[in-house]
């Protein structure tokens, strides 16, 4: 090996090698060959999948930070609607709902807004598994949310716990169910506009409901249970559509 | 940011060869700690693949060591653990003598940072010790080396 002027004037000092020389040495002491099997090793090693946590979560990065940012201003809105009026509130807070669903049917429906579906299930995961993840971030955030807003509002309505998610909850599913509906059947921007309009819908019908028939009387709460039962089966039947749906697109691309 | 396979691979390689001093046997270890990480979902999906792959071959290399105790040397393992190196004879055997010397720990931790080349903060990473940490540590080790070669 080839001394450096620094190193030889150490060496011929008869004195101590610098830390640096001593690196470089020790580099040249502990070098090893070229290995001979790694790139066929590697080449054939196997690649297992992703765990179902880790994709879940993975997920959770690319929801748009303006949709958890929505969801939590609109449920800031609920809150305050709730703190502010006290009394007579769950028709209002249910007036919103549809809005707060609103916030997760817009990631869901943004394959389909973009016309992006076809790319998407070409890549290492499914559009299926992707929408099905995120779907249950924004839904496990938005039903975490909701926990704490429900002992509250029956708080000030008198009324069980349960029966407030009742209430909450079937305006939500009604605007999730409509806006999948939509999506299945109407391609590109007009979905988000059609989404909206469903919100709008939804949220109008909980004051005519309320002013008209009064039904968020316990007499009417059997309607609200059936309710709730065939839109979570409503949602399901839906969903699982859509999903089919993005497989046929995918079909049909293959051929 | 996380190192590609082949960087890997490389890292650890250097390493079971530091330990055992012959290529075959390193990369077959080195392939045993692979295959297991391939397996061990949890470390690999939180970035923690040099650190698995390094104690499993750690573990392996002691194992392989023990195992060769009991045997003799054969004749490929005695040529490659007196390979001649790039650097003078009575220089490598000053080397060996000072770093036998060292407690193994230190030994241990010059043999990553010089024999599998891992950089400053994945070490630290490794050891769960912060980068600076590190740094004194081995330079203390040099310094160390260094007053025994005087």
């Amino acid at each position: 090996m080839k001394q450096s002027k620094r190193e030889r004037e150490y060496n011929d000092a008869g004195g101590m090698c610098s830390i640096d020389i001593l690196k470089r040495r020790l580099r040249i002491l502990w070098q090893a060959p070229a290995p001979e099997r790694r790139d066929l090793f590697l080449a054939g090693g196997p690649r297992p999948g992703i765990g179902h946590g880790t994709f879940v979560l993975t997920q959770a990065a690319y929801i748009r930070k303006r949709v958890w940012v929505l969801s939590v201003a609109v449920f800031a809105v609920l809150v305050g609607i709730t703190a502010g009026w006290q009394q007579d509130v769950l028709w209002m807070a249910a007036s919103v709902m549809p809005f707060f669903a609103l916030t997760a049917v817009q990631e869901q429906v943004r394959s389909f807004t973009y016309n992006m579906a076809e790319l998407e299930l070409a890549t290492r995961f499914s559009v299926k598994s992707i929408m099905m993840a995120r779907m249950g971030l924004l839904g496990g955030f938005h039903l975490a949310l909701l926990c704490l807003l429900f002992p509250v509002l029956a708080l000030y309505e008198q009324m069980e716990i349960w029966h407030t998610g009742v209430y909450l909850l079937v305006p939500y599913l009604a605007t999730t169910f409509l806006s999948m509906v939509c999506s299945r059947k109407v391609r590109g921007r007009e979905i988000v506009y059609l989404c909206l309009g469903n919100a709008m819908l939804v949220g109008s019908m909980q004051m005519v409901g309320h002013g008209i028939m009064q039904w968020y009387e316990r007499r009417f709460f059997g309607w609200w249970i059936l309710a709730l039962a065939l839109l979570l089966a409503g949602n399901g039947w839906e969903y699982y559509r859509c999903a089919c749906q993005a497989g046929r697109i995918y079909e049909q691309a293959g051929t | 940011m996380s190192m590609d396979e082949k960087t890997l691979y490389d890292k650890i390689y250097r390493y079971c060869y530091y330990r055992l001093g012959q290529v075959q046997t390193a990369e077959d270890i080195t392939q045993e700690a692979f295959l297991r990480l391939w397996e061990s979902r949890e470390y690999r999906e939180q970035g923690k693949a040099l650190q698995y792959l390094y104690t499993t071959a750690r573990h392996l290399c002691i194992d392989e060591y023990r195992r060769r105790k009991a045997q003799p040397l054969t004749s490929e393992m005695e040529e490659q653990l007196t390979a001649p190196a790039a650097l003078e004879p009575e220089l490598r055997l000053g080397l060996r003598q000072a770093l036998e010397t060292l407690p193994e720990s230190e030994r241990e931790l010059l043999a990553l940072r010089y024999a599998g080349e891992i950089p400053l903060g994945e070490l630290a990473k490794m050891l769960g010790i912060s980068r600076f940490a590190a740094r004194r540590r081995i330079t203390a080790a040099l310094e160390k080396l260094r007053e025994q070669l005087k």
